[in-house]
């Protein structure tokens, strides 16, 4: 139970390390994890 | 013969038997005393002790019957004029010390079971009264402890195990204060080797301790395996109840017909729990109003006796308990009772009766006899309170669950152990370690996510870039609008799109390219606005005249938008408006981080409260709304 701990505090500071670089570089983690045809907008649909 | 202690006035010879009275300086003699029954106590005379920092020798024994057992006391020999008692009974000691009696001590007829009685500034309660009778003595004692010697035994439980004893008899009363004590602490030497558990002393001189060992109803030879401390003895041949308390197993009732129960752990069969070895020597059968379950009375003689637990597959390992718990003001509806720091909830209560019983037990145990039972639970724990209304006495033990392979690895038992089924009462939530850890860090982690968003929100700068206003016209052979260079400065940012159209029950749909002027880079996407109304049972709406989309991460430069509208079929011409605002907060990161860090304690959650709501659906007092009562009901 100890080693769950410890995951999950590194998984939760590993979210919140995310998000902030995230952020700081405008990035959308939602964009990102969408398949592409629900999101036409990620970085991969550049050169139309 | 030669007096150790000054205050002793009462001998029985070591050698005769005989019973002498000292009177100054002279010796009476009484008459002889009975030998005592003999018994598996690790104590003796000459046994060296200390207690609270003070040394002591037993030096003088009684052994006391009551309607339904015995019990020893033993006289222990401080010096300096000083002398106490070491009640040994049902595998625990008391040590007590003689006080003057208060002034306004009650009558005996006064007091009953939960009586509250002050004894030098300290509360007690009245636990148990019984009347008593001297059945023999040995060594030196401070009064003469004659065998018939009558009087009425008032037991009385302070907090933190304490014990007061008041002894009413044709002499008057006489009050003992002291405490419960466990043999360890009274770090006892000079012990008496224990046929059957001391080295070198082996099983079958037991036999020959215990005396004659064949069944009265039908003469069965028989093994009485804690001689002396038990009670009474199903015959395992013929089922005959027999008082163990009497050195000749006087038969107290022969067998009824029952059917014949297999322990899981065979009466004599030894294990080892929590470091200390065990023999299981009783077994009986419990129902309540609902279910049946098993009870294993262990005995080891240095530390008295414990229970197995056994329903559908759990088991508990069970402890007398020494003190009682704190249980609030009494004539209180008691749902909640604490103990050394925990707090447990009420579980079941009600009545309960013994169905089969095998073995040997410290009170005299038969089919049909009924308890009033309270089960607190604080899992892995449980306190249960058992309360013999003819005998006016309750107890309190507290149970320890057990993984059943600990019970099989200990015990050996020659049949694998049955399956647990269902939830036990007590039995620990295997997420309840999980749960109760991330429910601590995920608030913070939800915190923290919550302060970077804002921080990242508080630190946007927001600018509007373009702001458009344009026609679509259905005529128009090319819809297409190209805005004017706009500049991105920065670094990577996400832009927001907004588009509104003057929308009524029907639609228009802006295909946007971000052109990057100077690398033709393009990102694309697609924004649709419609909003349709009506009216059906009342009236409704439905979809926005106003969209928002974010495009993240876009590279700072020069750009364009590439606009290409279109629309409903029906639509001839409509205004619309788009506009580009630079560096916005990307608040779809913060749901997202969101959900990945509540997922999974969101699961470990879910599972320990199925797992407590499968525990209490069992029980008529469920925290969680849902009982066994409410069920039964529906």
């Amino acid at each position: 139970m100890r080693i769950l701990r410890s995951y999950y505090l590194i998984w939760g500071l590993l979210v919140c390390l995310g998000v902030a670089a995230a952020n700081h570089r405008g990035w959308s983690l939602l964009y990102s994890v969408l398949p592409r045809a629900w999101n036409p907008s990620t970085p991969g649909s550049y050169h139309k | 013969m030669k007096f150790q202690s000054s205050v002793a006035v009462f001998a029985v010879c070591p050698f005769c038997r005989s019973t002498v009275v000292r009177k100054d300086v002279a010796i009476e003699q009484l008459g002889t005393m009975a030998e005592l029954p003999p018994d598996l106590s690790p104590l003796q005379l000459g046994t060296r002790g200390t207690f609270d920092g003070q040394a002591f020798t037993l030096v003088g024994r009684v052994r006391l019957r009551w309607e339904e057992g015995s019990w020893t006391e033993w006289c222990a020999w401080f010096g300096d004029q000083r002398y106490g008692w070491v009640a040994e009974a049902q595998g625990c000691f008391i040590v007590s010390f003689e006080h003057a009696p208060p002034d306004d001590l009650p009558a005996r007829d006064d007091l009953a079971p939960g009586s509250s009685l002050t004894f030098a500034d300290r509360p007690y309660r009245v636990v148990d009264i019984k009347e008593s009778t001297c059945v023999g003595s040995e060594g030196e004692l401070p009064f003469v402890a004659a065998a018939g010697r009558k009087g009425v035994t008032v037991d009385c439980m302070g907090d933190g195990g304490a014990f007061a004893g008041v002894e009413y008899s044709d002499a008057g009363a006489r009050l003992y204060l002291g405490r419960y004590a466990r043999l360890e602490e009274l770090e006892a030497t000079d012990l008496r080797a224990v046929p059957g558990w001391t080295p070198g002393v082996e099983t079958d001189a037991r036999r020959g301790v215990t005396g004659a060992c064949s069944c009265p109803a039908c003469g069965a030879p028989m093994e009485l395996r804690a001689a002396g401390l038990t009670m009474s003895a199903v015959c395992p041949s013929c089922g005959a109840l027999l008082d163990t308390s009497d050195a000749q197993l006087r038969l107290i009732e022969r067998a009824q017909n029952q059917q014949r129960i297999e322990p899981l752990l065979p009466l004599g069969s030894r294990g080892t729990l929590f470091g200390t070895p065990w023999e299981v020597i009783g077994f009986l059968e419990r129902k309540d109003a609902y279910v049946a379950w098993y009870e294993y009375l262990l005995f080891n003689p240095w530390r008295g006796f414990r229970w197995l637990v056994n329903y559908q597959g759990h088991w508990s390992f069970v402890t007398t308990l020494l003190e009682r718990p704190d249980t609030g003001p009494p004539d209180k509806d008691l749902r909640r009772v604490s103990f050394h720091g925990e707090t447990y909830r009420l579980f079941a209560r009600g009545g309960a009766i013994v169905t089969y019983v095998l073995g040997e037990f410290y009170w005299q145990t038969r089919v049909g006899e009924t308890t009033y039972l309270g089960d607190y639970i604080c899992p892995p724990r449980v306190l249960s309170s058992e309360r013999y209304p003819e005998l006016l006495e309750e107890t309190w033990s507290q149970g320890e669950y057990l993984e059943p392979r600990a019970v099989e690895g200990a015990f050996a038992p020659s049949q694998p152990l049955p399956e647990r089924t269902g939830v036990y009462l007590n039995q620990t939530n295997p997420f309840a370690e999980s749960w109760r850890r991330v429910r601590w860090l995920a608030p913070l982690f939800t915190l923290l996510l919550l302060v970077i968003e804002l921080v990242s929100a508080g630190h946007a700068a927001r600018r509007p870039v373009l702001a458009g206003e344009f026609v679509y016209r259905a005529a128009d052979t090319n819809r297409m609008v190209i805005t004017e260079p706009f500049e991105i400065p920065g670094g990577r940012q996400a832009l927001r799109f907004t588009s509104h159209a003057p929308v009524n029950n029907n639609w228009i749909a802006l295909g946007l390219d971000l052109v990057n002027t100077e690398t033709q880079q393009t990102r694309s996407l697609e924004q649709g606005i419609e909003l349709y109304s009506g009216y059906d049972d009342g009236p409704w709406t439905e979809g926005r005249s106003t969209v928002n989309a974010i495009l993240p991460a876009v590279e700072p430069g020069r750009y364009v938008l590439r606009i290409e509208p279109t629309a409903d079929p029906g639509v001839v011409e409509m205004p619309y408006s788009v506009a580009v605002t630079r560096d916005v907060p990307v608040w779809s990161n913060f749901w997202l981080g969101l959900g990945a860090l509540l997922v999974y304690p969101v699961y470990a959650w879910f599972r320990y409260i199925s797992f407590e709501s499968t525990r209490w659906a069992e029980s008529d007092y469920s925290p969680l709304g849902q009982s066994k009562e409410s069920e039964d009901e529906s």
